[in-house]
């Protein structure tokens, strides 16, 4: 009798051991967190780094999760937080990944803009320079002033490449930044040229 | 109630199995209960929290410039936070007393000495750009007012304006504390500058040659005697100087700023070129106002035999453009003050020196153009 109880106690602690301490950590899903950092570093830690941190001390939350419960007695042992985190991890990456594809973006489309407004700044530079070269009254000191102008408009127009390197290569806010510099310095061009226009009654 | 309680009492003891198995359980449910119901360590646990902020803020601060040191301390902080939930849940004899405070330290040292090396970096590039605006800013300036210099063509213009937009760029960037892209853009602007200076060096360097010196030096001396052998008036000019000087009777008698040919410092050679010939001629015409559009103006004899023979070399070396002519209506003339070299190959005066200059000239006058002397 005292045997079979015992018996018993052992089958079920045994069928404890199987329901029980077969837990698991959820490689996969932390696997896959892990790789989603890592895919989305080099834009998120540059764009939005807010949402980089986040997403960083999401994975270290799960780390850590999955760290406690390895050390816990093996019939203990619970991934469902882990599970959660890990979740939690995968929507800190993607909301940091569509900051940083979203603010990428923007400055991308902010760089082209002012770079084709420089480009329009320019064309209105080279018609007004060409108008101005049409011109029947020409004054003495004429053609040195034309010189200078065209050379300055070289000047301008050799920026141009520079700044689609720049955007080529992903510096938009450098790009940005030097098609900010060159339309500046082409609008006053062009108000020289139809200044120049208006002063020589062409 | 009452029986079964007594019965329950009143057991006979039991066997020494049953005891074990008893002593059994109860040493098994100490060992699980008692890690959860006592507290964790001993000593006061570490609090990270700080060390967390203190490491995010860090690493924020590193990761644009120095990115590689960012990834370190996001990888040290990941690493302490499964060491800080390691010992929080290991049990009593498994944890290291200090593991979590050592693996924050090291965190925290690590990002104290990349923030410390940023800032180190950050004060050297600063200190640089300290240094080489100011020089820069005055090169820029000096590039600007070379591409101005007759002689100096489009590219030169061209180039200078470019240093010009580099420098603005530089400053744009220094202004928000990005010094090393300051100092490569102001790196541009000196690559640019340094076209002009070389075109500029290039332009002036004939002027310190001493072959052409001794030439110049000569012709103007031979002026001089001749206007002092027969005390008449001679007009020298010095294109580098643009000067024009009044000579009488071997005397300078009086000297005018003057403004020259687009590319005044050139030799000239052939029409068109814009430079302002070199040589000895003479007053051909005097053209009081009303004949020419400059307010008053003295043709003289360009081109002289000297330059027919340049031309016909320039022709032959390929010098000179295959349909340009020698060209000629080189003058001396008024409407100048303008403060910079814009005719197209004659010498401008105001027209208040236009008249004394004119009042003392005849045709015939001496009219000797020199590189300087």
């Amino acid at each position: 009798m005292r045997n079979t109880k015992l018996a018993l106690l052992g089958v079920a602690v045994f069928a404890m051991t199987l329901a029980t301490g077969c837990a698991k950590p959820p490689q996969v899903e932390i696997d896959a967190v892990k790789a989603s950092l890592a895919s989305v570093e080099a834009d998120a830690s540059k764009y939005a780094a807010e949402g980089w941190n986040k997403a960083q001390q999401a994975v270290n939350a799960l780390n850590a999760e999955v760290e406690a419960q390895a050390n816990k007695f093996a019939l203990f042992r619970s991934y469902t937080k882990s599970k959660e985190l890990a979740a939690a991890a995968n929507q800190a990456i993607t909301e940091a990944k569509d900051a940083a594809v979203a603010a990428k973006e923007a400055a991308k489309t902010a760089a082209n803009e002012t770079l084709a407004a420089a480009k329009t700044a320019l064309d209105a530079a080279s018609t007004a320079m060409a108008d101005l070269g049409k011109c029947k009254r020409q004054p003495k000191d004429f053609k040195k002033d034309m010189e200078l102008m065209k050379g300055t408009y070289d000047g301008l127009a050799a920026q141009v490449g520079s700044i689609e390197s720049a955007i080529a290569s992903e510096d938009f806010l450098g790009a940005k930044a030097q098609a900010d510099s060159l339309k500046s310095s082409v609008d006053t061009l062009v108000t020289d040229l139809q200044g120049a226009k208006v002063k020589i009654k062409c | 109630m009452l029986i079964a309680f007594r019965l329950r009492f009143k057991r006979p003891a039991t066997g020494f199995r049953r005891r074990s198995f008893l002593f059994g359980a109860i040493a098994l449910a100490v060992a699980f209960v008692l890690p959860a119901a006592i507290p964790q360590t001993a000593s006061r646990p570490f609090d990270a929290t700080a060390a967390r902020a203190a490491a995010f803020r860090a690493v924020t601060v590193v990761r644009p410039e120095m990115p590689a040191a960012a990834r370190q301390i996001d990888r040290l902080i990941a690493q302490a936070e499964v060491v800080t939930a390691d010992e929080r849940t290991a049990p009593l004899w498994e944890q290291t007393p200090g593991r979590v405070e050592a693996s924050w330290l090291r965190v925290l040292s690590t990002a104290r000495a990349a923030a410390a090396e940023l800032r180190t970096r950050d004060n050297a590039s600063e200190k640089h750009w300290l240094e080489i605006a100011p020089a820069l800013e005055a090169d820029v300036r000096r590039a600007h007012e070379e591409s101005n210099e007759a002689g100096v063509g489009r590219r030169e213009i061209s180039a200078a304006k470019q240093a010009s937009l580099k420098w603005e760029l530089a400053q744009h960037f220094a202004r928000e504390g990005a010094w090393d892209r300051a100092i490569k853009e102001a790196d541009a602007a000196r690559s640019f500058n340094q076209v002009v200076h070389t075109s500029f060096d290039s332009l002036h360097s004939r002027f310190g040659e001493p072959k052409n010196l001794q030439h110049w030096k000569r012709l103007v001396a031979e002026t001089i005697a001749r206007s002092k052998a027969d005390g008449s008036t001679a007009l020298i000019i010095d294109k580098l100087k643009r000067k024009l000087h009044v000579y009488a009777a071997g005397n300078r008698i009086a000297s005018f700023d003057a403004e020259l040919g687009a590319k005044g410092l050139k030799q000239k050679l052939h029409s068109g070129d814009q430079a302002t010939p070199e040589g000895r001629y003479r007053v051909t015409e005097a053209r009081g106002p009303g004949r020419t559009k400059f307010y008053k103006a003295l043709l003289i004899d360009y081109p002289n035999s000297e330059d027919r023979a340049r031309y016909a070399l320039g022709k032959k070396s390929g010098a000179v453009p295959l349909r340009a002519g020698i060209g000629n209506l080189i003058e001396i003339h008024g409407d100048g003050g303008q403060g910079r070299d814009w005719t197209d190959g004659c010498v401008a005066l105001t027209d208040g020196d236009m008249d004394k200059v004119f009042a003392r000239s005849r045709v015939g006058t001496p009219v000797t153009i020199v590189g300087t002397f």
